[in-house]
């Protein structure tokens, strides 16, 4: 369904002297119907760019993007607006994601309204439709977001996106700011939905754990480049590389799978700007020696679809 | 809990409603026709509530008229500043290298400074309303488009911006019914400043003799009063200067009123409540 | 040796639509070098507990019970003495350390701030304490960067600069809280790491919705449910034993353990449930939870629960 090939995006600024910010580096993956690729990194890896790339949001600075087939940049605007439906997005604030002076009930409606699909008569029983697969009382849909839970109107978000009906959903964090309970809610809620609706998931996520049950696939990312992917029992039982590890621990407070130490790091994530030369992980990498500062390593497969990009696997 | 503005905000409005009542129905409310000439500088009496002016006309429907001159001036004057500068904002906030534009011949207008450049232009022109307001509106509109401008900014990031992006609305439908009802708030908060600012404008330009000697609006009334020279050496200043002055003062009271009980209503966080408290 | 013991304490807002009961009735205590989690959810009023400890709430909100600590009781003093407790015996680590440091104040001298006022050391002396406690919290370079603003500073960073100032004037008890929200996974182990070293010497109040910080910092956990606490004990009761439904419910719904959510939301602190206050929400709630209010009771040793059926 989803196919990246070779996404990059730099960030310049500055007229005179043109600084980069290498956001994405050239980043490849595919995502069959109905899988979830859950896409893993801390703040600065690149992965709500790819997200704002595949929408079509930004423009990027070189790659392809396929979805179902159809080059996304190569749409002009009319047939893009038309694909547009089909791919969605969750962001990690329900509050801003909705306009705070409509109506839930309205906010729903709009995609309904913009793209007639339905007419007018059938739309409210639609909406009645949507409020109840999302798990919402139907007394809600007059109500304003700010009366609402952050976890209702992640709901409403999501009931919004099924009124599109689209193959693919991009979520970018969207339990993050949520409480531990309230996020056990809506995934179970994207779970069921996934799997009555078929969809296709790019799951964006810090967490590991919840990238864990929710995705069939993981990506690891570092900086603008993946530099781990591969099932997601192959990550959680045999992860190789020493950025994965330092995730792992970090997220159960013990040593990952297969390791005998917790992984603590040292020093910080360097800033998109100043990538490092050679293997961009080296600077805080316990592995780390010569070639690592010299040269940046390519991803290798070690095992059924399970890439790693480290010069000691 | 004894909620201040609420009550500023009434009394506020309890004043704007009774002058905007004076102004619609002036004809209905004054004594005379302003324009009548009866015996000059007559005191206050049973006939004249307010006594006459130099010319002979009474005051007091001068001043009932003036009403409709002042508030038609202030009120035609930021209406029209906070459609084209909300229009530009809004413009300017959205479209990048069009808002560049848009906000460089704003810095420029707003170097000039703007009481001095208004009184000099209203000397070489003839002395009417509408002339007034023409050259109030060269000024009017440029703040309003700056601090939508900058709200429009903000909002852009908003994520539910993205999400009608990605139903597939157009820029301008965005515009109208996503960033503008949320801009809302700041342009009525705007229109009473630029109200408050125009009266007193007006006012301080009919004092200079600059305004419209034949509509008289209340800044007139006191232009003339002030320019009796015996206005001080009996009472009489205090039947034709007063009234006016205080027409004024009451007005700008009333908006300013008005304006601090609903910026309250459009900045939730001023709210003397807990409600938005972090448990 | 108890070092702060919270008796009966309770903390109300009278606001135009109701009493917000933010503390309803919490007894505590915390031993010297112990640390103490208080975990809960958003709107449970864990932060409201943190903030009556250190007296900074508005004098509209009401406040009852005692504070006992080293044998004073803290609500009865008055804020000048106050204010000699604060940073000097207790500190507190404030939540989002973005918001919470001047912006156009340099992170050195927001630290030697502290200590100036409670030490009364020169300004020199203070702004070389500073760079000793920026030291003390792994800032490399610290002499440099002291002399910076806080936007130079990456949240975790930050963060160390708050426990630095919190530190510096050696306080028995640090209150922190959630002083890991917002920060990366791998920031979030060093800033463990570094909290491990700074309770080796002294008792710590850590408020979190985090139970993987709780489990490595806490030697003991009391659970906050609606303003109460809703069971106490150590932290490997509460993790291999729990009790109470809630501390089930919360436990069972982390993504490694199931994602099992507990149903329904947490109730406001205005319109409090009858009885129990998590009747609505349990799933063995019978009619007397409906009806009476239960109260903290010791199961067995040092394990407290609020509930009929534990």
């Amino acid at each position: 369904m989803l196919e990246v090939d070779r996404l990059t995006k730099y960030f310049s600024s500055g007229l005179i002297q043109k600084r980069y910010l290498r956001a994405v580096d050239d980043v490849s993956f595919k995502i069959e119907k109905g899988r979830t690729l859950g896409l893993v990194g801390e703040s600065g890896c690149g992965k709500t760019t790819i997200g704002r790339l595949i929408l079509r949001l930004i423009k990027p600075t070189d790659g392809k993007v396929l979805f179902d087939g159809i080059d996304l940049f190569a749409l002009k605007k009319r047939e893009l607006r038309k694909i547009r439906p089909r791919i969605q997005m969750i962001f990690q604030d329900p509050d801003s994601s909705l306009n705070p002076r409509m109506k839930i009930g309205t906010s729903i409606a709009e995609p309904l309204k913009l793209h007639g699909i339905i007419p007018k008569d059938k739309r409210g029983k639609k909406i009645s439709e949507l409020i109840e697969t999302v798990g919402l009382n139907p007394e809600h849909v007059n109500r304003y977001p700010y009366q609402l839970s952050g976890g209702q109107n992640q709901r409403v978000v999501l009931a919004r996106i099924l009124a599109m009906n689209p193959d693919l959903i991009i979520a970018d964090e969207p339990t993050s700011s949520l409480d531990v309970s309230v996020q056990a809610q809506i995934l179970n809620l994207m779970k069921d939905l996934q799997k009555e609706f078929d969809h296709t998931y790019l799951f964006i996520s810090h967490d590991l754990d919840v990238v864990r049950i929710m995705a069939d696939q993981i990506a690891v990312m570092y900086l603008g480049r993946i530099v781990e992917i591969g099932e997601t029992i192959d990550i959680f039982n045999g992860a190789k590389h020493p950025y994965t590890h330092a995730l792992l621990s970090a997220a159960t407070m013990e040593p990952a799978v297969g390791q005998r130490k917790q992984v603590i790091l040292k020093g910080e994530t360097p800033g998109p700007t100043d990538i490092p030369a050679g293997c961009r992980f080296h600077k805080r990498c316990p592995r780390r020696e010569e070639i690592c500062m010299i040269k940046d390593p390519e991803l290798v497969e070690v095992g059924g679809g399970h890439y790693v990009a480290c010069h000691f696997v | 809990m004894i909620e201040v503005r609420k009550i500023l905000g009434s009394i506020g409005l309890g004043i704007l409603t009774i002058f905007v009542i004076v102004a619609i129905f002036a004809p209905h409310i004054a004594p005379y026709n302003p324009h009548q000439i009866y015996r000059p500088m007559e005191h206050p009496s049973s006939s004249h509530l307010l006594g006459t002016n130099d010319l002979g006309n009474d005051i007091l429907s001068e001043i009932v008229y003036g009403t409709r001159v002042s508030l038609f001036i202030a009120f035609i004057v930021s209406a029209i500043s906070m459609l084209v500068g909300t229009s530009l904002g809004l413009i300017a906030g959205y479209f990048d290298k069009v808002g560049f534009l848009i906000m460089r011949v704003v810095d420029v207008v707003l170097t000039i400074p703007r009481l001095p450049l208004i009184i000099v232009i209203a000397s070489f022109m003839r002395p009417s309303t509408w002339n007034l307001i023409a050259l109030f509106l060269i000024f009017g509109w440029l703040m309003t488009a700056r601090i939508i401008r900058s709200e429009v900014l903000t909002l852009r990031r908003r994520y539910y911006i993205d999400a009608t992006k990605m139903i597939g609305g157009s820029d301008f439908y965005i515009l109208w019914r996503h960033i503008l009802p949320n801009v809302v708030p700041l342009v009525v908060v705007q229109f009473i400043m630029e109200a408050i600012h125009v009266i007193l404008a007006e006012s301080g330009l009919c004092f200079l003799g600059l305004g419209d000697p034949v509509a008289r609006s209340w800044g007139m009334v006191f232009h003339y009063a002030f320019e009796c020279p015996t206005i001080y050496v009996s009472d009489v200043w205090m039947w034709w200067m007063l009234p006016p002055g205080l027409c004024i003062v009451f007005t700008v009271l009333g908006l300013t009123f008005v304006g601090y009980a609903l910026e309250e209503t459009f900045n939730p966080k001023l709210k003397s409540s807990f409600r938005r408290m972090e448990l | 040796m108890t070092l702060l013991r919270i008796s009966d304490l309770r903390t109300y807002f009278p606001t135009p639509d109701g009493i917000v009961r933010a503390v309803d009735t919490i007894d505590l205590s915390i031993r010297e070098r112990e640390t103490l989690g208080l975990i809960g959810e958003t709107g449970c009023g864990k932060t409201v507990l943190g903030l009556t400890l250190m007296r900074l709430l508005q004098s509209s909100t009401k406040t009852e019970g005692t504070i006992i600590y080293k044998g004073t009781n803290l609500l009865k003093i008055s804020e000048a003495e106050m204010r000699m407790i604060r940073g000097e015996e207790i500190a507190m680590i404030l939540q989002n350390p973005t918001t919470s440091l001047n912006p156009v104040m340099r992170v050195g001298e927001q630290i030697a701030e502290a200590i100036q006022l409670h030490q009364g050391l020169s300004k020199r002396d203070s702004k070389e304490k500073a760079i000793e406690m920026l030291d003390a919290v792994r800032i490399p370079s610290p002499s440099q960067r002291a002399n910076e603003y806080p936007h130079e500073f990456s949240g975790g960073m930050k963060q160390r600069v708050m426990i630095a100032m919190g530190l510096a004037c050696n306080p028995s008890l640090i209150i922190a809280d959630e002083p890991t929200k917002g920060l990366d996974v791998t920031i979030k182990s060093q800033i463990v790491k570094l909290l491990k070293e700074v309770t080796k010497e002294r008792a710590m109040l850590i408020i979190t919705h985090d139970l993987g910080v709780a489990r490595a910092l806490c030697d003991r956990i009391a659970l906050m449910y609606a303003g109460e606490l809703v069971e106490y004990a150590t932290t490997r009761k509460i993790f291999e034993a729990p009790l109470h439904p809630y501390t089930r419910g919360f436990l069972g719904s982390l993504p490694r353990n199931g994602l099992v959510p507990i149903p329904g939301m947490s109730p406001s602190l205005i319109n409090l449930p009858l009885g129990c206050r998590f009747h609505p929400r349990c799933a063995n709630a019978k009619a007397i939870c409906r009806k009476k209010h239960p109260g903290m009771v010791e199961i067995e040793d040092g394990h407290f629960v609020r509930c009929f059926h534990a």
